[in-house]
């Protein structure tokens, strides 16, 4: 049964340790004792994972109300982690057995542990350390051989095993089977032998490895990265979020004297639970890559030569305002990167237009590159995906097309997977090839790569022939629709996809079964030659299910880079301004802005660089992109920028875009600066910074800021908080997302 | 009191494993009264009967009967546990190779009662032999027509499996015998009240009966004669009924297994299996080798009987008596226990998993001579942080006995520490018996370890 | 610890093998039989001991790596997992055993009948220790916990059979007979289990698959 979004949860009466409350009907003991503030210590249970009461470690003595309100104790102590609450509960957490039942087993873990606590990476920060400090006995009446096995066996690049210090807990076996789902770890023997291994002790190849580095209580598994780098208390942490996708995972970065040893996942149960992907946790240290940008930098004689910041700002004005003045507002385009933050694109793209007058401006990557806001997407709100993480777990179907999770949102294929592990929603793949996330669906389309229109055409007039009547009444333009997709029977699918018609059928009856319906589309349809058109179909597929208006069902575009979404949210398009406004809406820019704005639509990356090419555009701002690696077309991007007259780069590293470029800024790294990113489910999330900025960097908003400080005259924004202030008043749907409003866990704007 | 053959009354009539045999014999009569009568009926006649549990904890049969929902939203399954490991028990073996059909009679009627789609008879992989005999009556079933579709033209179907186990003594507690059925590793699963009970979500998810062989067993006995009638024997002790089945092993003249009436004595039971063999009676195990020890002065007025075992302290358990002369020495005995348990601990908690291999490791450096005198107290207290604090109850088994042998016989554990032997190591009929000396030296099999790092270094080329 | 020493070094994993990697030695009759098998239960994964018995029959005997990754293919499981089970019970062999392998109780009821002394005779009979084969790959000599005949001690298991009331006279003739037998006790035991579990219909349909 999926888990309804906004269930009330039935309250019990319960008593811990002579203290009456109520908590919801269900909750594990454990988790109801720390709201007393009892702590009850645990090794084997885990939040986000099955409860399994394997460690012992949180016994409780335990007893139930009987009617005529005396207290029958159960003979035994209980595992308080996988004890639901119910009425009458009555529970003590602290009695002289349990402290004795404590002890036992923390001296039964560590008879065979080899307590080389020095020299391992999980000392002062391991629960089993911890927990002995705490409940454990001081001395040992362990007299016989310890249990010896191998130490430091590295299972992969990421991870290394050491059986000795492991206390059988199960919680990476456990994560590989019940969260990550590809069940590389299992315990092999028993009893006393029981050890986690990989199959035949061959590589831990999972995407989601690292994690059970983390959830381990002792230094069994560790990083392999992080091995002897640092000590827990010589670390510094600092709060702040991964740029690696949309998805926006809650991390810690943790920095020994400026420079960053590791990143944790940080919890937040509305985006990344408390887990991180492989890429994210063991990006490269981008902060101290050999090929960073370390300090402005201008071509003279045919090689970059370190200059002073204000000698590039110079140049640069001096240029760009020059063509301008010769070619007009077209002379000037800025392509700006997704890696950017929200106060970067913004105040991009008020540099383009408040400063240089040109709506010349993009950040698409992507084929796709038609209108953002039009009656294509309109019927369901702005251009922005409908649901959040959570209604994964609250739908009864998701649809995802076109898009090979795991790679794409690692995040959401967890979730995804949870849904339908835990709660039981179903799951439906179309990709071209066999994907992870076909492991859990119940039916996947395989077709032939580029026919997503022809299978969306399909499934749309399977879709009309199965709905009953009464759920497409009220359909606005139905019958538009079913002539835009008449032609559209199996046979045609077929020979369009490769998909048999009776695989087709069941897709479709599968849809129209299901009360509600999230689809998630990925960069099969981002790229698709006729994306526009297939947009417009499955928005029609979502409003013909009656998707549209549902709180836990939607149409969802996710964005393919870390701030995508902000980047449409700010504005950093041709033809549409902050907010989501078009080019005529500019009045209300123009009086916060204090400026005339551009009437005229600027040109899309596409027609930006051919403009490149062709001369008309001379003068070209890259930030925070590599277009000659990333675009869908490098080689149109690469000639673009071979040929432009003049190429500002403004990046962390010397990319291949960079190598041309005429003046290259270095911009600091996502940790070495604050801002905010909004992930693909619309949530807006805070960085902050973590290590100081390398050589002469400068955050990328600070560098638009002093820019346009010599532009305009106006006082600029002294930080990311003005400057989101700022963003707050031209798009009120932001305003939530001031900086005083963004706790840990973020604000998701709202439409409409 | 005294041996009464319920069970086993035909049990040594020729080929009674054969249908024909059987039927002759009264076979399936109780099935066909059963369909017969309504569902809650059957059941019952099983609550009138009295009938607990065979397995080891003596639950009431008819509750698990009854605790099965009366409608079949979820199919139903009806598990026999006949992964009889307890040390010292083989009754299961006889009912299974001399009366298969009794047993698959007994799942037929429970499979009518509880609304089963299927029941699966879960066999330990050693008991081939039986097992074959276990077979050939359900595939004599099938072609009777007591199993399969519409039987007995009543339109109950109900199919019948054998699922063989593959040597792990934790498969016989009964979430474990589920894990091991549904592919996993024999581990036990969370119980009530942290999950609901086996009747309402069992294997699969769906509601399951789960009994012993013996119990299944009588379940034809029960119907055919009557619940009233079943529970008029043993009336004498405070809620024991029926016949049980003891196998009597050890220090006897006539290993065997006994039926008996509950309220006989345990003497009674010696003397049926030929008294005490080689020497004056030392202690009686009585319920299998999980259970407390009674030394020779408690048995003799000790009665067979759920609550009467209870009493002294014990318990009838599986009902596998084991007998020791007057030259067994209890500490090696302690030590083998203990050893079974480490061995069979299936590692999934704390205690269990590293108490059991402590218990054995401290036993053995006795058995070395190198005990010291506060052994004694710390085997007791690792005895206590086991008990009760494990995930299952084989935690407990692997407690209780040593626990209780210490208790009993602590001046033997105190003379072997002082002297570094055992009290009876001079005596000719205990060399017979006795381990060989620093016996854990080659015991690769047991300990090893290394399985898997052999490969990984092989791996590497 | 010269093999952990020697561990240290490794700095590389090898990959998992890839399904198409795995060489399949099931016969024809072992997929059926197996198929069979699966149809015994609601869902694959629960037919994963029978699977295994199985493979230990076709694989000889012992549950080589990739006898595991046959059945954890066969049966749409993780490596990993099967893995687990296969080393969690003590039947599936986890090494090649000789041809039989003699497995002698030495469980209380046993040991209190002189089991242990029948194992020191089989010991310097077949001059190998507990745990070790013949040179000859005839006879692997181990010791099991209680096989429940204990009114029958000492007892002894080979293959599908129980030798009880063990002596030394008897011991010799059956190593007598054993060393004239054709029979391969390890995967006559396999297959006296796959057959208990494959119903007269099952195996009937089998046969008729087969003409």
């Amino acid at each position: 049964m999926p888990r309804p979004k906004h269930a009330e949860p039935k309250l019990v009466n319960i008593e811990i340790n002579g203290i009456a409350l109520q908590v919801p009907e269900g909750e594990y003991l454990v988790d109801a004792a720390k709201r007393v503030e009892a702590d009850v210590p645990v090794f084997c249970y885990h939040k986000y994972m099955e409860a399994v009461g394997m460690c012992r470690m949180c016994l409780v003595d335990v007893g139930y109300k009987q009617p005529d309100g005396s207290v029958r104790k159960m003979p035994k102590p209980q595992a308080s982690c996988t004890l639901p609450c119910s009425e009458g509960m009555v529970a003590w957490t602290e009695t002289e057995q349990i402290i004795k039942d404590r002890k036992a087993v923390l001296e039964f873990l560590l008879i065979n542990h080899p307590l080389d606590c020095p020299i391992c990476d999980r000392g002062g920060e391991c629960p089993l350390q911890n927990n002995t400090q705490f409940y454990g006995p001081s001395t040992s009446r362990y007299i016989e051989i310890k249990r010896h096995l191998p130490k430091s066996l590295p299972l992969s690049d990421h991870v290394m095993l050491d059986l000795e210090r492991c206390i059988q807990c199960g919680r990476c076996v456990r994560f590989t089977e019940e969260v990550s789902g590809d069940a590389q770890l299992a315990f092999l023997f028993r009893g006393a032998q029981t050890q986690p291994h990989t199959f035949q002790l061959t590589e831990f190849n999972s995407r989601f490895s690292g994690n059970v580095i983390e959830i381990c209580p002792v230094g069994a598994l560790t990083s392999r990265r992080y091995r002897f780098r640092a000590r827990p208390w010589d670390i510094v942490t600092q709060k702040t979020i991964c740029t690696g996708c949309s998805n926006g995972c809650n991390i810690y970065l943790d920095s020994r004297g400026g420079e960053m040893v590791r990143i944790n996942a940080r919890e937040n149960p509305q985006v990344n639970e408390t887990w991180t992907c492989d890429k994210g946790k063991f990006q490269p240290n981008i902060m101290r890559a050999p090929n960073r940008i370390q300090q402005p930098m201008i071509r003279k004689d045919g090689a970059l030569q370190p200059v002073e910041w204000h000698e590039a700002y110079a140049l640069i004005l001096e240029r760009f305002q020059d063509e301008r003045d010769k070619g007009g507002v077209n002379a000037v385009a800025g392509f700006a990167g997704q890696r950017m933050t929200n106060e970067d694109l913004y105040l991009f793209q008020k540099l383009f237009r408040a400063g240089f007058g040109s709506n010349n401006i993009d950040h698409r990557l992507t084929r796709y590159q038609g209108d953002l806001n039009k009656d294509l997407y309109t019927p369901l709100g702005t251009f922005a995906p409908q649901n959040e993480m959570r209604d994964l777990e609250a739908t009864s179907l998701i649809f995802i097309f076109g898009s090979d999770l795991i790679d794409e949102q690692p995040m959401v294929y967890l979730r995804a997977r949870k849904a339908w592990h835990r709660f039981g929603v179903k799951a439906l793949v179309a990709y071209p090839v066999p994907t992870e996330a076909e492991h859990f669906a119940e039916n996947a389309l395989r077709y032939q790569p580029g026919s997503e229109l022809a299978l969306a055409s399909g499934l749309l007039r399977a879709l009309l022939g199965l709905l009953p009547a009464e759920k497409l009444d009220g359909i606005e333009g139905l019958e538009k629709i079913r002539d835009s997709v008449a032609s559209c029977d199996p046979g045609w699918v077929e020979a369009q996809t490769g998909v048999a018609p009776g695989v087709l059928e069941r897709a479709a009856r599968m849809i129209a079964d299901s009360p509600s319906m999230m689809l998630l589309a990925g960069e099969k349809v981002w790229n698709h030659r006729e994306a526009q058109t297939l947009i417009h179909m499955l928005t029609q597929i979502t409003r013909v299910t009656g998707n549209a208006d549902k709180e836990e069902g939607g149409l969802n575009l996710m964005p393919l880079a870390a701030n995508g979404q902000g980047a449409i949210d700010m504005g950093a398009l041709p033809n549409q301004l902050p907010g989501y406004r078009s080019l005529a809406e500019k009045a209300s820019l123009e009086a916060v802005w204090g400026c005339t704005l551009p009437t005229e639509p600027g040109l899309a990356s596409d027609a930006m660089f051919q403009a490149c090419l062709e001369s008309s555009v001379k003068c070209l701002y890259i930030a925070g992109a590599n277009p000659v690696a990333e675009h869908y077309d490098p080689t149109l991007a690469a000639r673009a920028v071979q040929s432009v007259e003049f190429l500002v780069v403004q990046d962390v590293l010397m990319t291949e875009t960079a190598q041309y470029a005429d003046v290259a800024l270095p911009a600091c790294a996502f940790a070495e600066r604050e801002g905010t990113y909004t992930n693909f489910e619309r949530r807006a999330q805070r960085t902050w910074q973590a290590v100081p900025p390398t050589g002469e960097a400068k955050p990328d908003w600070r560098i638009f800021s002093e820019l346009l400080l010599r532009l305009t005259q106006q006082t600029p924004a002294f930080n990311p908080r003005e400057v989101m202030k700022e963003v707050g008043q031209v798009f009120p749907a932001y305003a939530a997302c001031a900086y005083d409003h963004l706790k840990d866990q973020g604000v998701r704007w709202q439409q409409g | 009191m005294a041996e009464y053959k319920l069970l086993t009354q035909h049990i040594d009539v020729p080929d009674f494993y054969q249908m024909q045999v059987y039927e002759s014999l009264g076979g399936y009569l109780g099935l066909k009264k059963a369909v017969e009568m309504e569902r809650q009926e059957v059941i019952d006649e099983i609550k009138k009967s009295g009938l607990r549990g065979r397995g080891g904890a003596g639950f009431p049969a008819w509750i698990k009967w009854n605790g099965i929902p009366k409608d079949t939203s979820k199919p139903h399954y009806v598990i026999c546990n006949s992964d009889e490991g307890e040390p010292g028990t083989f009754k299961d073996w006889e009912l299974m190779h001399k009366a298969p059909h009794q047993l698959v009679e007994g799942m037929i009627i429970a499979g009518y009662a509880t609304l089963a789609k299927a029941g699966y008879i879960y066999i330990r992989g050693e008991y081939v032999e039986c097992a074959q005999r276990v077979r050939h009556a359900i595939d004599q079933a099938y072609e009777a027509g007591y199993l399969g579709k519409n039987i007995l033209g009543k339109g109950f179907d109900y199919d019948l499996y054998v699922h063989m186990g593959a040597g792990s003594y934790e498969c016989g507690e009964e979430s474990a015998l589920m894990s091991s059925l549904m592919g996993e590793r024999g581990q036990p699963r969370l119980k009530f009240p942290h999950a609901p009970l086996p009747t309402i979500a069992g294997v699969w998810n769906c509601p399951t009966l789960i009994n012993n062989c013996e119990t299944l067993s009588v379940a034809p006995h029960v119907i055919n004669n009557g619940g009233e009638w079943y529970a008029q024997i043993g009336a004498s002790t405070k809620n024991s009924r029926g016949t049980k089945l003891f196998s009597v092993s050890g220090h006897v003249n006539k290993p065997g297994n006994y039926e008996i009436e509950f309220g006989t004595s345990l003497m009674e039971l010696i003397e049926l299996a030929g008294g005490v063999s080689g020497g004056a009676l030392k202690a009686i195990i009585p319920g299998g080798s999980s259970m407390p020890i009674l030394p020779a002065d408690q048995c003799q007025d000790a009665i067979l009987g759920y609550e009467e075992l209870m009493e002294k302290g014990t318990m009838v358990g599986s009902g596998g008596c084991m007998v020791l002369n007057e030259h067994s020495c209890i500490v090696t005995f302690a030590w083998r226990t203990a050893e079974f348990y480490a061995h069979e601990s299936c590692g999934k908690c704390t205690p269990c998993r590293e108490g059991t291999r402590w218990m054995v490791q401290i036993l053995e450096r006795i058995l070395q001579g190198k005990g010291r005198p506060e052994d004694i107290e710390l085997l007791l207290e690792v005895c206590d942080q086991i008990d009760g604090r494990s995930f299952c109850a084989l935690g407990d088994a692997a407690a209780w006995p040593v626990r209780g042998m210490i208790k009993q016989f602590r001046n033997e554990f105190e003379y072997f520490i002082e002297h570094g032997k055992s009290i009876v190591a001079d005596r000719p009929e205990w060399q017979r018996m006795a381990p060989p000396k620093h016996y854990e030296r080659y015991n690769p099999m047991r300990y090893d370890y290394t399985y898997g790092i052999e490969r990984a270094l092989a791996g590497k080329g | 610890m010269d093999r952990n020493v020697e561990l240290i070094r490794i700095t590389e994993r090898p990959k998992p093998p890839r399904p198409e990697e795995i060489p399949l030695r099931f016969s024809e009759t072992a997929v059926q039989e197996l198929d069979a098998l699966v149809s015994h239960y609601p869902d694959k994964k629960s037919a994963l001991l029978p699977a295994l018995w199985l493979a230990q029959r076709e694989y000889g005997g012992v549950l080589t790596p990739e006898a595991i990754a046959e059945v954890a293919l066969r049966l749409e499981r993780s490596y990993a997992e099967v893995e687990g089970v296969a080393t969690f019970y003590t039947m599936y062999n986890k090494q090649q055993m000789g041809k039989f392998m003699l497995e002698v109780c030495t469980n209380l009821s046993c040991m209190l009948c002189g089991s242990y002394r029948l194992l020191e005779y089989l010991e310097e009979k077949l001059g190998i220790r507990l745990g070790e084969t013949t040179p000859d790959g005839l006879f692997t000599l181990t010791e099991v916990e209680c096989l429940n005949n204990c009114g029958d001690a000492p007892v002894m298991q080979v293959g599908d059979v129980y030798c009880r009331k063990m002596s030394v006279e008897k011991m010799d003739a059956l190593i007598d007979q054993l060393r004239g037998s054709d029979e391969h006790s390890v995967t006559r035991l396999a297959d006296a289990i796959v057959n208990i579990q494959l119903s007269a219909a099952d195996k009937a349909r089998i046969a008729s698959e087969h003409e």
